[in-house]
């Protein structure tokens, strides 16, 4: 019965967007077949699917390489930045003299970094990885050091009355208490770490086997076939999404006890 | 082996305190020239106006400040700023409890911090809990309890390393009447059975003069003491000590003491 309940709560929630979708679609078709555009300019979103269907295997082969990087990536951007950002709490004065150069570094666009990568570790998977690793490490590091710096303050005295160790308050107050901020790092890196991933691809990837969706995309730019350029988008947006339904999950999981964000 | 073990149940500490004074920031001063010596295993409430600086003084006391000037002797023997007060629990205005963890993993904290083995942890911890009658809760965890409920995992916190001074920082303050009334039957009991010295510091009249052998009157902020007032009560309270005519009568003395500081 509340199940029953929760399906018709679910439709009644998805079927605006899902209605607008529908339209845009069908409107999308019968412009782009009336006014006879070129397909190499916009491809109708029939083609589109069609391309998508057609070469699926191809696709998902990419996606799982794009995948590969940009996990790789964001399990490292997250083990560095909370390494990072711990080592940023711990004395005011590193924090200072580092902090604005981070800044500084995330503005540096990766698109940038990547042809200096390609130089240093070669083309392929350990150059796309470390742009995905670049462009998601950032939040992590922010959201992390916030949430080290508002432990609450009376725990802090608290762990000091019973004599706690540097290691056992960061280990049994400061980590767990910044738990929701490391999830929201995340969360906002899990999306970062695919576009990282793609843009290095446009620059650092191998034209070979399951090249990546980046390699894809240029492929497909290059021979005119734009409607596999958008079904190749379309995957990559997907990634996107399966990524940050992992991390959202897994934030879930670990909070829902505890954290307002994820109780009910 | 364990710490728990080595302090002894039914032994109290004597609190010297001689001339302390406290000034922050080198203008406002909190404290002026505190001296007060309070027996082993006494029950002492500090009363004063809010903000006056009486929780300061309860700060110092537990070594979370230091005294700009003056002393403070735990048994005689004089703390130095920076010391561990062993032996000295302090329970905080609000629960202040790790949200990721159960009631049960709650009152475990000091024992885990003082490095007590995990099976003698969980008896000491399940005992706290039985005596402020929790046992039915130790595997909510805080979002789940109410604000009475909080504030006992709290006392049960304080009181599994089985201190010899407890110190309590208006700790029923924000709770509702009844329940309030509740907990300082409870705290008593607690008292009684071991023997503890308690430094109870509070704005409510009646709640002190309830629960202590003595009240410590203090002036508005720089704190001085104003009247150091003996509550010649049946160490047995219950709801109706509140009509007893030498409850009356002593209230009504500290709110004479208190209101002369009001129209001052």
């Amino acid at each position: 019965m509340s199940r029953a309940g929760a399906i018709v709560r679910a439709v009644r929630a998805a079927w605006p967007p899902v209605l607008m979708l529908v339209v845009m679609v069908l409107a999308g078709e019968l412009i782009i077949r009336a006014c006879d555009v070129e397909e190499y300019l916009v491809p109708a979103p029939s083609a589109v699917l069609k391309a998508l269907v057609d070469s699926r295997r191809e696709l998902f082969g990419s996606m799982l390489t794009t995948a590969s990087a940009a996990m790789m990536g964001m399990a490292c951007a997250t083990v560095l930045g909370i390494l990072i950002a711990i080592l940023l709490s711990t004395a005011r004065l590193v924090q200072r003299a580092v902090y604005p150069y981070m800044v500084f570094f995330q503005t540096v666009p990766v698109v940038a970094i990547a042809p200096v990568l390609v130089i240093w570790f070669g083309p392929g998977l350990h150059s796309v990885t470390i742009c995905a690793l670049i462009v998601a490490i950032f939040p992590i590091i922010a959201n992390t050091l916030t949430g080290l710096l508002s432990t609450d303050p009376a725990l802090r005295e608290m762990f000091h009355l019973y004599g706690a160790s540097w290691w056992s308050t960061l280990w049994k107050l400061r980590l767990p208490s910044a738990l929701p901020n490391i999830v929201t790092g995340m969360r906002i890196a899990s999306g970062l770490s695919v576009i990282g991933a793609i843009v290095g691809e446009f620059v650092a990837g191998v034209l070979q086997g399951n090249a990546g969706l980046g390699v894809e995309v240029m492929i497909a730019k290059r021979i005119g076939r734009t409607d596999l350029v958008f079904a190749a988008i379309l995957a990559a947006s997907a990634l996107g999404l399966v990524m940050f339904g992992a991390i959202n999950l897994a934030g879930h999981l670990l909070l829902r006890r505890w954290h307002a964000s994820e109780r009910n | 082996m364990s710490v728990a073990a080595e302090i002894s149940h039914g032994t109290g500490v004597s609190v010297s305190i001689t001339s302390v004074s406290k000034v922050y920031d080198g203008d406002v001063q909190a404290l002026q020239s505190v001296s007060l010596d309070i027996p082993a295993g006494q029950f002492l409430s500090i009363l004063g106006p809010s903000g006056c600086g009486k929780s300061t003084l309860l700060r110092i006391i537990a070594g979370l400040d230091e005294p700009s000037t003056g002393e403070i002797r735990i048994d005689g023997v004089l703390q130095r700023p920076g010391d561990r007060r062993t032996g000295t629990a302090f329970v905080f205005q609000d629960a202040h409890l790790l949200p990721w963890r159960t009631v049960l993993r709650n009152v475990e904290v000091p024992l885990e911090l003082l490095g007590t083995p995990r099976q003698r942890r969980r008896e000491l911890a399940m005992h706290a809990i039985e005596e402020v009658g929790l046992a039915d809760a130790i595997r909510r965890y805080p979002a789940q309890l109410s604000g009475g409920m909080r504030m006992r995992v709290s006392l049960a916190r304080a009181l599994v390393t089985r201190p010899k001074l407890l110190l309590l920082d208006e700790p029923f303050a924000a709770l509702d009447e009844f329940t309030r009334q509740n907990l300082d039957e409870q705290l008593l009991a607690l008292w009684q059975h071991t023997g503890m010295t308690v430094i109870f510091v509070t704005h409510s009249i009646a709640e002190a003069v309830f629960l202590s052998q003595r009240a410590a009157v203090f002036s508005r902020r720089p704190a001085r003491l104003l009247d150091d007032i003996a509550i010649p009560l049946p160490a047995n309270r219950t709801i109706e000590t509140r009509s007893d005519p030498v409850f009356v009568e002593i209230a009504r003395q500290v709110q004479q003491v208190m209101k002369g500081q009001v129209d001052e």
